[in-house]
């Protein structure tokens, strides 16, 4: 039963190999996806080139169907599984500073270090600010900890807890979403992508 | 890029029939609370700590403040929520064993669960701690996996196992952490 | 020689297929912003280790005998940039270049890629990951502070995105 890690005690070292590999596989769909291209990422935002949401929300919808199967039928422990905590005032608060960064950078760190990894210069230099903007949070930490700390809904607050329905019915409800997403990223670029070529 | 209509019209079919398995699905079969507490016991600690695959503290849930820097063990109250002070003791690194002493598993279950989800291994150790050290390294009676587990012990230091086990806390409380590998805790981003 | 990228579907799959693996192997998913926050806290470490001892946040990564980069989101990164490398390689699209839209110079596009940077950095410690951590990964999870974040940075992007549409189209 997964993860495998746990289940079957391997050792620090292992799990960095691991996560190696895993990186390699990531990254290299990442760049296949052409997100190594800030233009092409900001395209998503105009509605002429919707690759961003056809391959985001791919990749969460074939992961979560993947966890909630293994999950139900007993393959996979999603009480070890690390989930990312819930504090709403200081997510929002960076949602927001990530929305305008990704419109402005045109790059997220992910998709950054793709860019490096293929030269492209303004790549580096998003980077660049990226470390002096992680420089700058911890060195005005003690003035927003509190704020960092506020709203604290919970360690491993989930959408069917809080809403009360079954993982399965929410998965489902994250499918039709995507379906939804999907078919309108599709009729968007047919009606506004004509402008790339 | 044009995805050919006849494979987006597959992915999305395909997308659709998951949905409704997954909306089929209902309550997982095994609720959370009937997982047992930790998979291992004294002779799968030992045999752990024999082959170095797992490092190990010992935290003690008896006995008096005063009296935790001669036992050098973290003193926590079996009243209060264990797991902040366990992660600060251990250092947050993942997959080590963690012996509670002085309460039994019936007990430390609800306070060992955050723990275990944080995947460490929790051995609960009724007694005190004294009665722990006794039973370790002079196992009279003692069963075949404190046998080993005190063997393993023994073998550990000169001036005795079950001290050289446990994190020394000097005067002032401050826990001493040695500095070992660590997977960051368990995740994050 | 550039090649045609991959369809979005199969790249989806792909990643999606990676942060799988991540979580069945491994109990964890994908990030990014938090390697690059733990290189700042390794440096400072380096440099003034009382400064990162005393800092609360930063003492959680490298205080004590911990080692910021002794982490899988580490190994993690440094894959990425491989498998990025390989990509580009094997697709013919290794190129020193500057992507910028039409109405801007590509120095203008440096200073809002670094302001950019900045910003979403900074954002990212506030949600507490970037879209990898946050979106992907607890998006596939459920995780509930997730699908928040993730949905109001889409939102907010959108809206940026027209308010700088300058900078790229």
């Amino acid at each position: 039963m997964g993860p495998l890690s746990i289940a079957l005690e391997w050792s620090s070292s292992s799990e960095f190999l691991g996560a190696f590999l895993v990186g390699i596989a990531f990254g290299f769909f990442l760049e296949q996806g052409g997100f190594g291209n800030a233009r092409k990422l900001a395209l998503t935002f105009y509605f002429r080139d919707m690759t961003v949401v056809k391959v985001m929300f791919t990749a969460i919808v074939v992961a979560m169907i993947g966890s909630l199967l293994l999950s139900h039928y007993g393959y996979l422990d999603m009480d070890a599984v690390w989930l990312n905590p819930t504090y709403l005032w200081s997510g929002l608060f960076g949602a927001v500073l990530m929305g305008f960064g990704f419109a402005i950078g045109g790059y997220c760190p992910g998709t950054a270090v793709v860019g490096c990894a293929t030269l492209k210069t303004d790549a580096f230099f998003n980077i660049g600010g990226a470390l002096l903007g992680m420089l700058f949070f911890g060195e005005i930490y003690p003035l927003v900890e509190k704020f960092y700390l506020s709203g604290h809904l919970g360690d491993r607050a989930t959408l069917p807890a809080f809403f009360g329905i079954s993982p399965g019915v929410v998965g489902a409800g994250v499918i039709v979403m995507a379906l939804v997403l999907f078919i309108g990223s599709e009729a968007l670029e047919a009606k506004f992508g004509k402008k790339e070529q | 890029m044009k995805t050919p209509a006849v494979i987006r019209n597959s992915y999305y079919a395909l997308l659709v029939l998951f949905a409704v398995w997954l909306a089929l699905l209902g309550q997982p079969s095994r609720a959370p609370a009937d997982r047992p507490l930790a998979p291992i016991g004294a002779i799968d600690l030992a045999r752990m700590m024999v082959e170095g695959r797992r490092n190990f503290s010992v935290i003690d849930l008896t006995g008096s403040p005063e009296e935790f820097h001669l036992k050098g063990a973290l003193k926590a109250d079996l009243a209060r929520d264990l797991t902040p002070q366990v992660l600060e003791f251990v250092g947050g690194n993942r997959g080590q064993a963690i012996i509670l002493v002085g309460a039994s598993e019936a007990q430390v279950r609800p306070l060992a669960a955050p723990l275990v989800k944080k995947r460490f291994r929790v051995l609960a150790v009724p007694g005190g701690i004294g009665e722990w050290k006794s039973q370790v390294l002079e196992p009279a009676n003692g069963s075949p996996e404190l046998m080993a587990l005190s063997r393993y012990l023994q073998g550990k230091s000169a001036e005795g196992a079950a001290a050289a086990t446990l994190q020394q806390v000097p005067p002032g409380g401050k826990v001493q952490r040695r500095a070992r590998p660590s997977t960051g805790g368990g995740g994050g981003c | 020689m550039k090649k045609p990228y991959l369809n979005p579907y199969l790249a989806g799959a792909g990643i999606g297929l990676s942060l799988l693996a991540s979580i069945f192997f491994f109990g964890q998913g994908l990030g990014a912003s938090g390697t690059l926050m733990r290189g700042v806290t390794w440096v400072a470490k380096l440099l003034f280790p009382g400064h990162v001892e005393g800092n609360a946040y930063l003492a959680q990564l490298g205080g004590g005998g911990r080692d910021p980069l002794l982490n899988y989101l580490v190994f993690l990164f440094v894959g990425v940039v491989v498998g990025g490398f390989v990509s580009g390689l094997v697709s013919g699209r290794l190129k020193r270049e500057i992507n910028h839209g039409p109405r801007i110079t590509p120095s203008q596009r440096i200073a809002f890629a670094m302001i950019g940077g900045f910003l979403f950095a900074l954002g990212s410690r506030f949600a507490r990951g970037c879209t990898s951590g946050v979106a992907l990964s607890g998006g596939a999870t459920l995780a509930l502070g997730s699908w928040i974040t993730m949905l109001v940075l889409f939102i907010v992007a959108y809206v940026a995105a027209f308010i700088f549409r300058k900078l790229w189209i």
